[in-house]
């Protein structure tokens, strides 16, 4: 399944809303890294996301399924982060874990 | 300005701000005029994403089995030459994945005297070519059908799902425009807090798909360019027919000689054809004055896995099996209309994919929903009697928001209930869904406004939960035997309308809550720092909206 795209802009928009002051409370006992780290993880996260998709499914495909992923990856985010922040970190974690498995389904 | 001299108490806005306030009111009165019909074109065009599964879930009747291309086109072309041999030209509808019938359809030759009288479209077996029996629906058509002709003669419904769509681009940019907290308040979404709650909800929705938003409103719109604005094509042709063949290549309009001729297989056609297609195989055929000298075969490629949703096509004689003529290779307009047609349509998306446009879809039923609560939310004053026009918005969106999902269940609902070989079946079960919409709709009317959404809400979970049980009661292939058989498409169907139902069950849920006292400091919250974001910004961002 073609999804590791959409997990791995799961985390990226996990690591840029947890760069942000007002969605970094309610984490204990979570050690969050620095604003900055987290800002420019996020982007790069971003990036490979982008390079994922195009790299499984060619430019025209891949781009289209890399924005649409992300159309459905950062609502998701922001519904679990509104509702279960810890839950919403350890779930972006976990699909970053799982990518490297997707990509030989 | 105007504003001056009507209130010379007040200061003149800073340009920035005025453009603003001017962009907050187009966006608030184009969103709500525009917004129910977009809800329901929205929901209706979410659900036809999966159109051909929802086809085959109401004729439970048929089970798919998947045929090559090759042997279902020839068991096809059998079945014709057996009945009409001597037609004008025969439409052979491939199987694919998606579907489990061959469709054909057959136009007799023109006959000056006696018209020959329409006949139906057939459903035949891939594999045998023998003719099936299933149970008369408009299937998934229904809902796509309904996204942009709304039901209403034609061009009237067409006309009025682009007006919607010109507002719902206007909105889309206003918004923009309007929203200028867009990256601080990118992830905020917080629960419980009345106005600002459905402000968060609206901005999130919108602001996180708003690629989708603007993709699926543009090219919507773009689909159905030629129709709204026909006067560039009339300016530079002289018929349609003109532009048609400047534009996609020749029709192959060969006129029949009269010399009977026999008709060569199609499979070698065929596999020529992949070949040139790097392996696609045709989804279309059409063959134009079988078992004549002239006759012709055209094949129409499959476009799945591919964003431009203009099929290639190769005619081949025939009679004697060579090529005669192709598409042309599209100029970069028709290449750019045929891409953005398949990012509306979304065909050449494989499942996962297809599930990522469904879940897009809603999150824009989720914005335009949002909104036109928010609408209301806004305009309620705490202590005073609601004013006519509040009290009509929140009535609509009680009718569109909470009783069109009924609707729609109803119609699935229709499609199991109603006996399999009653006459007209597929326009009672059309019938169904407008019926139990608009009556829902005016029967809640008779509730105060609160309890009319838990009820409505409540209820549209009923009809969804009821889905699975009904099919389970009616047909041999319920949740449980679906799961064991491995049935994907009917097992995934039951447990879409079961989490379906939980959602519509979790809005009833949260109608149904007592709002909490608009005090600032009264409603607990997870993340403490959220809540002591400036009242006074806050404040100016609801107003623009």
């Amino acid at each position: 399944m073609p999804y590791e795209s959409g997990l791995i802009s799961f985390a990226a928009f996990a690591c840029l809303a947890l760069a942000m002051k007002k969605h970094r409370s309610g984490l204990e006992p979570l050690v969050l890294p620095s604003e900055g780290v987290l800002r420019v993880l996020g982007w790069a996260l971003l990036a490979l996301s982008a390079a994922v998709a195009v790299a499984r499914l060619g430019v025209a495909l891949g781009v289209t399924a890399w924005i649409g992923q992300m159309c459905v990856a950062a609502p998701l985010l922001v519904l679990l982060l509104s509702w279960r922040p810890k839950a919403a970190t350890a779930l972006a974690g976990a699909g970053l874990i799982c990518v490297p498995f997707l990509a030989f389904l | 300005m105007n504003v001056r001299q009507s209130f010379p108490d007040r200061p003149a806005p800073a340009p920035a701000r005025a453009l603003r306030q001017s962009m907050a009111w187009i966006h608030a009165w184009l969103g709500l005029l525009a917004g129910w019909i977009l809800f329901a074109m929205f929901l209706t065009g979410t659900a036809s994403y999966f159109r051909p599964e929802i086809t085959q879930w109401m004729q439970p009747e048929l089970r798919s089995a998947s045929v090559p291309a090759e042997q279902a086109a020839q068991a096809a072309i059998g079945h014709l030459q057996a009945t009409t041999p001597g037609d004008q030209q025969w439409f052979i509808y491939l199987p694919d994945d998606r579907t489990a019938v061959t469709r054909v359809f057959a136009r007799a030759k023109p006959n000056p005297e006696k018209p020959p009288a329409r006949r139906p479209e057939m459903k035949l077996d891939p594999a045998t070519g023998q003719p099936l029996e299933a149970r008369d629906t408009r299937g998934g058509e229904h809902f796509y059908r309904f996204h942009f002709q709304l039901q209403l003669p034609h061009p009237w419904g067409r006309w009025l799902a682009g007006v919607c769509a010109i507002f719902m681009l206007t909105a889309i940019i206003s918004g923009v425009i309007t929203h200028k907290r867009i990256f601080v308040d990118f992830f905020t979404l917080r629960w419980s807090k009345g106005q600002r709650s459905w402000l968060d909800a609206h901005n999130a929705s919108a602001v996180l798909a708003l690629p989708f938003h603007a993709m699926i409103t543009y090219t919507g719109l773009i689909t159905l360019v030629a129709m709204y604005m026909p006067w560039p094509v009339k300016a530079n042709f002289d018929k349609p027919d003109a532009f048609t063949t400047a534009a996609y290549g020749a029709p192959a309009e060969a006129k029949a000689s009269g010399n009977p001729a026999p008709l060569l297989p199609v499979t070698p056609m065929i596999e020529a054809a992949a070949r040139e297609w790097n392996g696609d195989r045709p989804r279309t055929i059409v063959i134009r004055n079988p078992n004549d000298a002239a006759a012709t075969v055209t094949l129409l490629r499959a476009t799945a896995g591919r964003l431009n949703a203009r099929p290639d096509s190769i005619t081949f004689s025939g009679v004697t099996g060579k090529e005669l003529s192709r598409s042309p290779s599209p100029g970069p307009a028709i290449a750019t209309a045929g891409v953005m047609l398949g990012l509306h349509l979304g065909h050449f998306a494989g499942p996962a994919l297809r599930w990522v446009y469904f879940f897009m879809g809603l999150t824009g039923a989720a914005m335009v929903g949002t909104g036109l609560v928010l609408w209301v939310v806004k305009r309620r004053k705490p202590n005073a009697a609601p004013f006519f026009g509040l009290k009509l918005v929140e009535r609509l969106n009680i009718g569109a928001i909470a009783c069109l999902p009924t609707g729609m269940a109803a119609y699935l609902l229709a499609n199991r209930l109603i006996p399999a070989d009653l006459p007209g079946r597929a326009e009672l079960e059309v019938k169904a869904m407008f019926w139990t919409w608009f009556g829902l709709a005016i029967l809640s009317l008779l509730r105060p406004a609160r309890r009319a959404w838990i009820e409505t809400l409540g209820l549209a979970a009923i009809a969804f939960a009821a889905l699975p049980v009904v099919n389970a009661l009616t047909t041999d292939r319920g949740l449980i035997g679906s799961l064991r058989a491995g049935d994907g498409l009917f097992a995934g169907f039951d447990l879409a309308m079961l989490a379906i139902a939980a959602l519509c069950g979790f809005a009833a849920l949260k109608a149904s809550a007592k709002p909490k006292p608009p005090k600032q400091k009264a409603a607990p919250s997870h993340r403490p720092s959220a809540s002591v974001s400036k009242p006074a910004k806050v404040r100016e961002n609801a107003d623009a909206l």
